[in-house]
């Protein structure tokens, strides 16, 4: 994904967030009108802010898709022209597909962040701790290690118990149990 | 005025103490693991040590409490400058050009200036202390809604300065931590806002697990296929130790920073994060190298550690002659000192001025012991760097989450984290930069507030913000910079236009 479809991505989900909390806000502001008599009301700053962020969010939208439009256009103008084909620089494939690799690791430990976060509430935190720290050790590395995954999943769990459970006193709820 | 006897004397006191100086040392390397620790802050470090601090004497306790305090402040721009992953709010602005020159294999260095800029921070914040406490804070005292109403504003107009390439990018994520800030209860009336009917949002969006998230989370998936950084097996003395010379080239940069955040430390309920900014958007009008900052530049760092640690002597004058604290830190060891049977305000000077003067030599101590001790630990923390990132990605998501639960022992805080992490990664990929979502939310609620306050005791009179003389030279110096920021952004577009068409022909 280019960065462009990320800027989309964010755009949207801004825009959208905007409607949802103006829709919680706007009723209630109309109902507040009547009761608090105060010179500005409790959601007045949040929808002027909100209505803000999304008119920015559309300026860079349409922005963005007019660029885009543009770019495709160009392109359409380049390969008009006879080019010679090239032959794959064998470099840049093996750049690219490193690159592809990466990505695919980045998602993964984002989907196990996510997975750590759910296993944490239903499993408690000294059981999702080792499992995402062996699962995310053994993925991320270009040469793998059972062993050492297996080593820094048991050393972080073990510290943490000892630093933030024993010295902190810092209790993390154990679900599994209850 | 100031007692040179007494000083003296404590001084001697409690130098001649083998406990109370172990105990500063303790706690001022506590301080500095809870500030490199993103999530665990050093009000936590401090709320943590007050019930150990109850058989100590008071000096003691309050020398474990400053060094933890000075300690945390200091520590946040350890893991900013290695990792980009800020400890502290405070040391956001630390990372913007410490990280940058650890990939320049600058690490060394990076943590150096950090260590001395902080020093210097605090050292001004002492004097300034240790001098006129009482007359400033009763200046400070004097600010009202509209005074901090103007004050945050100013701060908003920094979003420009921290936005990078794209101002609209910058403006929409300082607008978005805004909308942040706003949820949870009214500022004014207290009725719950964009709570949705969930009990755990009428606490609204902590700054923490908002600060995990914006940048521990995207900077971890970042990094976690990077390979190790390589840098010099030999790290010498001096590249840690500035020399004479090169702290009288940055004197300006030192001193402004620090005098910047001793001013707002002694503004009551501000902080580190909001004079770091401040005084990084300062410099970078002052600087005459500013074009390098963002990209690694000394003076960044020292903008920042200057100003952040600037707060701690500045936040302890209200808190001793007033009883007002100035940050949430100095709120934390204000119970501290009630504990020992110290109530501060204008008494204190008379009724306890030994413990006022054992403060002030803790103080001093504190910040001997905070640069010494990272200069020492330079070394050791620079090898995180030769950890491959793939090993210590897992780790660091797994403490920063550990941060962001520890605030409020609530795991609603680790989901919050979670989703703005994702959010903050989105963003990150679409070039959003992150640090004015951060000033958003940490001004949000002054910004909202204290305007609300201003209007309704002024039943809507907006006039009163330039009636009132210091709200009025704020909101005037504010207009200024954003025209200013205007003009140079504009100008800038045109030189460069004008480049391009040159390199053309």
């Amino acid at each position: 994904m280019k960065k462009r479809h990320f800027e989309l991505i964010v755009l949207l989900l801004f825009m959208a967030g905007g409607i949802v909390l103006l829709r919680d806000a706007l009723p209630k502001n109309v109902l507040n009108a009547a009761f608090t008599g105060e010179v500005i009301r409790p959601y007045d700053v949040p929808i002027a802010v909100i209505a803000i962020i999304m008119l920015l969010c559309f300026v860079l939208l349409v922005g963005n898709i007019i660029s885009a439009i543009r770019e495709r256009k160009a392109k359409t103008a380049d390969t008009a022209v006879d080019t010679p084909a090239r032959e794959a620089d064998g470099e840049a494939a093996q750049a690219k597909a490193q690159e592809k690799v990466n990505k695919r690791k980045e998602y993964l430990t984002l989907a196990l962040i996510i997975g750590f976060v759910i296993a944490w509430k239903y499993l408690g935190f000294y059981i999702a701790t080792p499992i995402f720290v062996f699962l995310d050790t053994l993925i991320l590395p270009e040469k793998r290690s059972v062993k050492f995954a297996l080593l820094s999943a048991v050393a972080t769990t073990v510290v943490c118990y000892v630093v933030f459970t024993l010295l902190f006193q810092i209790r993390f709820p154990f679900p599994l149990f209850k | 005025m100031l007692d040179l006897a007494a000083l003296g004397s404590a001084f001697v006191s409690v130098f001649t103490s083998p406990l109370t100086l172990f105990f500063i040392l303790l706690g001022t390397v506590m301080g500095l693991v809870f500030g490199s620790l993103p999530g665990l802050t050093a009000t936590m470090g401090v709320a943590l040590l007050i019930p150990l601090t109850y058989a100590m004497d008071t000096a003691t306790a309050m020398g474990v409490m400053l060094g933890c305090y000075i300690g945390g402040m200091a520590g946040g721009a350890i893991s900013a400058c290695l990792l980009n992953i800020p400890g502290t709010p405070s040391a956001v602005c630390t990372s913007f050009d410490g990280y940058p020159m650890t990939l320049q294999g600058k690490g060394a260095q990076a943590l150096g200036w950090a260590a001395w800029g902080s020093g210097f921070g605090t050292l001004v914040g002492w004097v300034v202390l240790v001098l006129v406490s009482g007359v400033l804070a009763r200046f400070c005292l004097a600010f009202s809604s509209h005074e901090y109403f103007a004050l945050a504003l100013f701060g908003l107009t920094i979003i420009a300065a921290v936005s990078g390439n794209s101002v609209w990018k910058g403006l929409i994520a300082g607008l978005f931590g805004l909308v942040l800030s706003m949820f949870g209860v009214d500022p004014v009336v207290g009725a719950p806002r964009f709570t949705f009917n969930n009990v755990n949002l009428m606490a609204g969006i902590n700054t923490i697990p908002a600060l995990i998230g914006f940048f521990s989370i995207p900077q971890i998936l970042k990094a976690c296929t990077d390979k190790p950084k390589k840098f010099d097996v030999k790290i010498r003395t001096r590249d840690f130790v500035p020399s004479l010379k090169e702290l009288w080239e940055h004197k300006a940069t030192i001193f402004r920073s620090s005098i910047i955040g001793v001013i707002i430390g002694m503004i009551p309920a501000t902080g580190g994060n909001i004079a770091a900014f401040i005084s990084y958007d300062q410099t970078k009008r002052f600087s005459k190298d500013r074009a390098n900052l963002g990209k690694g530049s000394v003076e960044g760092v020292i903008a920042s550690e200057a100003a952040n640690n600037g707060v701690a002597g500045g936040a302890l004058v209200p808190m001793l002659t007033l009883g007002i604290p100035g940050d949430s830190i100095t709120a934390v060891m204000l119970g501290g000192l009630m504990l020992h049977g110290v109530t501060p305000g204008p008494k204190i000077f008379v009724e306890h001025a030994d413990v006022v003067y054992s403060i002030f030599v803790c103080v001093l101590l504190a910040t001997i012991m905070m640069v010494a001790v990272q200069c020492v630990g330079i070394r050791g923390f620079v090898q995180v760097l030769r950890v491959s990132p793939s090993y210590l990605s897992p780790i660091l998501a797994v403490l920063s989450l550990i941060g962001a639960y520890a605030l409020r022992k609530s795991f609603f805080d680790v989901i919050v984290a979670l989703i703005l992490g994702i959010v903050g990664y989105l963003m990150t990929k679409a070039e959003f930069p992150m640090a004015p979502a951060v000033l958003g939310l940490v001004l949000g609620s002054i910004f909202e507030g204290e305007f609300r306050r201003a209007m309704s005791v002024t039943r809507g009179d907006w006039t009163s913000f330039f009636t009132r003389p210091v709200s009025c030279v704020i909101i005037v110096i504010t207009l200024i910079v954003l025209l200013v920021n205007i003009y140079n952004n504009i100008r800038d577009r045109k030189r460069g236009k004008q480049r391009e068409g040159e390199a053309m022909d």
